[in-house]
C-alpha cells in the first residue's frame, strides 16, 4: 500500500455513508417541496455542509433555511419577539405541512422543537442509531443578507451562510479533493479530546488548505500555517465577515497545540514520503489522524522507521 | 530632515572652495537632474569672476544625470553681533515646515542677498566661526536657503563627508587592528564570494583568493559577481570587485587549486592570522584543514550540507585540545551522525565531484558571512583580547531548511537556528594532529 492508497481509504472512513446522503438530500428536498407552495415563502436554501460536499460520517443534521417574504411579516427583522415569533410559525407550518399526524404534505415529521436558530426536526425512531434531524431556520433577505432569528437574544442576526457554500464550491472546483480533504480534516478535529466545531475546520481550510498540491503535502502545509495563525491568537470567525467568531467558548490554546502536534507529525510523514519510506509516512500520518487511518503494514512486512538518519559529507559551498 | 525631500548636494570639493575664498560671497552653479530631483554644486565663484568646478568625481552617476543649470549664490555668514545666529535660526526653522523668515528681514540680516524677482533663488550660507555650543546643538557649519519673494526658508544640505568608509566607525570598531590583520580564503564561490565581501567591509587589511576557477554563468545565481565577470577568473574578478567598493583592503589573487598546488600554496598559510576554507567538496578543506594545522593558524571551514538543508561551520585551532577535520569527523562517523562513505557517491575522479547546488543564494550568504564573522572574531579575541568577540564553540550547525529528520548534531529543528558545540581533541594517530 502506497501513501496515496492510504488516503483513499482513509476517505472512504470519513465519507458519509451514501444511504446516509441520499436519505439526507430526500429530506432536504421533503422540506423544499413541502414550503414551496406557501404563499409566504421565497425561497428554500440547502445549507450546511451537505449543501458544501463537506459533510462527514455520521450525519447530524440537514440544514434548510426557509426564506419568508417580509411583506407578509412586517413585524419580524426587529429586536423583541418576532425572533420567537418566527421560529414559532416556521414549527407551526412544518406541523402542518409534514407533521406525522396532520400533515397535509406529507406525513413525515414526529417532533419539531425550536432551539436558538431554528426549528429541529425528529423525523427518525427515537433509538434510531442512525437518526439524523432537518434543521429548519426561517430567514428574511434583506439587503443581499439572510437575517435569522436568535431567540437567546431577541434579536435577529444578518448572516450569509452562501458566501461559504460559494467559497467552498470554488475551492473544490479548483482542486477535486478539496471537500473530500475538508472531510478528514473534521475527522482529525473530532477526535481531539476538547470539542471543535466542524464549521471551524471547515472556515480554517478557506484559509489555511492550499488547492495545488497533491493531498499529503496540502494537509501538511495546512497543519503548518494554521498552527501558526492559532498559536498567533487568531481566532476563527465567520468568512462572510457578519457573525463574528464561529466558536466562541473554542479553547484556542488546546487547539493550537493539538495543530502543532499534528504539524509535526505530518511534517515527518512528508520527510519519510521524500526518503521513500513508505511505511514510516503512513506510520505518521496515522498518528496525525488516529484509528480511522489504514495501519501500517497491511499487505507490507516493512516497519515504520524514524531514526534520526547520519548527513552525508558532502560539502558545498 | 528627511533624505526625502529636495536637497543640494555639495560636494567636497565645494565646501573646501567656500570656506578657503577670500570673497564674502559669491555665485554658485547649481546643476538639476530631473529624474532624480537632485541639485549639485557644480561650481563655486572664488574669486572676483573666478568659477571653478566643483563637480564630484563621474562614479557618483546620479550626481552627474544633469539636465538643466541654475545660478546660485553662497555668502559668509554675519559677525554674530547683538542678532542671533544666523544658522541657529536654520536649525530652528527647519524644525518648523512651512515656517519662513520675511524676505526683507532676511535681507536686513545677511548683507547682499539678491533679489530673486519672481523665481526662486538658492543660497548657501557659511559660518566658520560658529561658536562649539551652537555646534553641539546641530547647528550647521553650512547651510542651505531657498530665496523668494514670499519667504526664505531652509534647504537641506547634504555636505559630502571627509571620509565614508570603516574609518566612521573607529570609536566602537577597531579599524586600526583591522588593517594589519591577513585572511587567507580558500574558495570563491557563493560562500567565499560572501565571505570575502564581509571581510573586506569590517576593514580587513589583506585578502589573498584562492580559487582556480573562472566564473561562468552557472554561477551567477549564488555570486557576488554579476553578467561584466563572467569568462574572468573568479579571483582576479573579486579582486576588482572588492578594489571599486573597499580600496582599502589590499586583494590578492591567486588562480590555485588548494589541492593540486599544495607545495605553492603552503607559503600562504604561514603569512595569515587565520584561514577560511569555502571550497566545495571533501578534498580541500582537508587539504586546508592539515595545512593550517601545520602552520600553526587557526581555519574556519565553511559549507552548507544535505543540498543546502543546514549549515556548518568549523573552527579549527591548532592546539592540543583541539583536533583537526578529519578528527572530527571520525568521531562524528563513530556516533553515527555522518556518513563518512558518502564521498563515494560522488564519484571522485570521475570529473562529476560537484552535486548540483540547491541551497537558495541568500542561505549561502548568510554562512559566508558567517564564517567571516567567526575568523575575525577568532582574531580579535586571540590576538587582541578583544572581550566581545568570544564564540560560544569551534562548531556551529545553522538550521537553513531543516526537516529536522537529521541525527544529532545536525538535529536543528528552525531556519535560523544555530546551534553550538565543540569538537573532539586530536586522534593519536591523527597524520595531522599528532605527526610522527
Ligand atoms: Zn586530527
Amino acid at each position: 500500500m502506497n501513501v496515496d492508497d492510504a488516503f483513499e481509504e482513509f476517505q472512504q472512513a470519513v465519507n458519509a455513508d451514501p444511504g446516509a446522503v441520499r436519505e439526507a438530500r430526500e429530506r432536504r428536498d421533503l422540506f423544499r417541496d413541502a414550503f414551496s407552495s406557501e404563499t409566504d415563502v421565497d425561497e428554500i436554501i440547502a445549507s450546511g455542509s451537505l449543501a458544501r460536499g463537506t459533510q462527514k460520517d455520521p450525519i447530524h443534521d440537514v440544514d434548510v433555511i426557509i426564506v419568508f417574504d417580509g411583506s407578509h411579516h412586517p413585524d419580524w427583522g426587529h429586536p423583541g419577539e418576532s425572533a420567537a415569533a418566527a421560529l414559532n410559525h416556521t414549527r407551526e407550518r412544518v406541523h402542518g405541512l409534514l407533521g406525522s399526524a396532520e400533515g397535509t404534505f406529507a406525513q413525515e415529521v414526529r417532533l419539531a422543537r425550536w432551539r436558538n436558530h431554528a426549528v429541529k426536526c425528529f423525523l427518525d425512531e427515537p433509538e434510531d442509531p442512525d437518526a439524523f434531524t432537518v434543521d429548519a431556520m426561517p430567514a428574511l433577505r434583506r439587503d443581499g443578507r439572510l437575517l435569522v432569528p436568535e431567540a437567546v437574544s431577541e434579536d435577529w442576526i444578518a448572516c450569509d451562510p452562501e458566501f461559504l457554500i460559494a467559497q467552498v464550491a470554488h475551492r473544490h472546483a479548483t482542486w477535486r479533493k478539496f471537500a473530500g480533504t475538508v472531510r478528514m480534516l473534521k475527522s482529525w478535529a473530532a477526535q481531539q479530546p476538547f470539542d471543535v466545531k466542524s464549521l471551524v475546520m471547515e472556515v480554517l481550510a478557506l484559509d489555511h488548505l492550499p488547492t495545488d498540491a497533491s493531498r499529503p503535502a496540502a494537509l501538511k502545509q495546512f497543519f503548518v500555517s494554521a498552527a501558526f495563525a492559532m498559536d498567533g491568537g487568531s481566532v476563527v470567525e465567520d468568512p462572510a465577515g457578519l457573525c463574528g467568531p464561529i466558536q466562541s467558548k473554542l479553547d484556542y490554546a488546546a487547539f493550537a497545540g493539538a495543530l502543532q502536534a499534528a504539524r509535526d507529525d505530518a511534517a515527518k510523514a512528508i520527510q519519510a514520503q521524500v526518503s521513500n519510506d513508505t511505511a514510516a509516512a503512513i506510520a505518521h500520518w496515522g498518528k496525525v489522524f488516529g484509528a480511522d487511518f489504514p495501519a501500517v503494514g497491511r499487505g507490507s512486512t516493512v516497519k515504520p522507521t524514524a531514526v534520526p538518519r547520519p548527513v552525508k559529507d558532502t560539502p558545498q559551498g | 530632515m528627511s533624505s526625502s525631500e529636495t536637497c543640494i548636494f555639495v560636494p567636497g570639493e565645494a565646501i573646501h572652495k567656500i570656506a578657503g575664498s577670500s570673497l564674502s560671497g559669491g555665485t554658485l552653479v547649481l546643476q538639476f537632474s530631473q529624474a532624480d530631483e537632485i541639485f549639485v554644486v557644480a561650481a563655486v565663484e572664488i574669486g572676483h569672476d573666478i568659477r571653478s568646478s566643483t563637480l564630484p568625481s563621474r562614479d557618483y552617476l546620479a550626481l552627474n544625470g544633469v539636465n538643466a543649470s541654475f545660478d546660485g549664490q553662497w555668502l559668509r555668514a554675519p559677525e554674530p553681533g547683538d542678532a542671533t545666529s544666523l544658522h541657529l535660526q536654520h536649525l530652528l526653522l527647519a524644525r518648523r515646515p512651512l515656517a519662513a523668515i520675511p524676505i526683507d528681514v532676511f535681507r536686513d540680516l545677511v548683507a547682499g542677498v539678491r533679489d530673486p524677482g519672481n523665481k526662486r533663488g538658492f543660497l548657501i550660507t557659511h559660518d566658520p566661526q560658529l561658536p562649539p555650543e551652537l555646534r553641539d546643538l546641530g547647528c550647521p557649519e553650512f547651510a542651505g536657503w531657498t530665496i523668494e519673494r514670499t519667504g526664505v526658508r531652509p534647504l537641506p544640505l547634504q555636505i559630502e563627508p571627509e571620509c565614508f568608509g570603516i574609518e566612521q566607525l573607529a570609536a566602537t570598531w577597531p579599524v586600526e587592528r583591522m588593517s594589519t590583520i591577513r585572511v587567507l580564503l580558500v574558495g570563491c564561490g557563493s560562500i567565499g564570494s560572501a565571505a570575502a565581501e564581509a571581510l573586506a567591509s569590517v576593514g580587513m587589511g589583506t585578502i589573498d583568493l584562492v580559487d582556480p576557477d573562472r566564473f561562468l554563468w552557472h554561477n551567477m545565481i549564488r555570486h557576488s559577481l554579476a553578467k561584466e565577470s563572467v569568462g574572468r577568473f573568479k579571483v582576479d574578478a573579486m579582486r576588482e570587485h572588492l578594489r571599486e567598493r573597499w580600496p582599502h583592503t589590499t586583494v590578492h589573487p591567486h588562480r590555485e587549486d588548494v589541492v593540486e598546488d599544495a607545495h605553492t600554496v603552503r607559503q600562504l598559510f604561514k603569512e595569515a592570522d587565520v584561514v577560511i576554507c569555502a571550497a566545495d567538496g571533501i578534498a580541500p578543506r582537508r587539504v586546508v584543514s592539515h595545512l593550517a594545522r601545520r602552520a600553526g593558524v587557526p581555519s574556519v571551514l565553511a559549507c552548507v550540507l544535505e543540498h543546502g538543508a543546514v549549515g556548518e561551520l568549523l573552527r579549527l585551532r591548532p592546539t592540543p585540545r583541539f583536533g583537526c577535520l578529519l578528527c572530527m569527523r571520525a568521531a562524528l562517523a563513530n556516533e553515527g551522525a555522518m556518513d563518512a562513505e558518502a564521498d563515494q557517491e560522488l564519484g571522485y575522479g570521475t570529473g562529476s565531484t560537484h552535486q548540483p547546488m540547491s541551497a537558495v543564494p541568500p542561505d549561502l550568504r548568510l554562512i559566508g558571512t558567517l564564517a567571516a564573522k567567526v575568523a575575525v572574531a577568532t582574531v580579535l579575541e586571540s590576538r587582541h583580547g578583544d572581550h566581545t568577540q568570544r564564540l560560544p564553540g569551534e562548531h556551529a550547525i545553522i538550521g537553513l531548511r531543516p526537516a529536522g529528520d537529521l541525527a544529532p548534531p545536525f538535529d536543528v529543528s528552525f531556519a535560523g537556528e544555530i546551534r553550538w558545540s565543540t569538537i573532539p581533541s586530536p586522534r593519536p594517530t591523527c597524520p595531522t594532529c599528532s605527526p610522527p
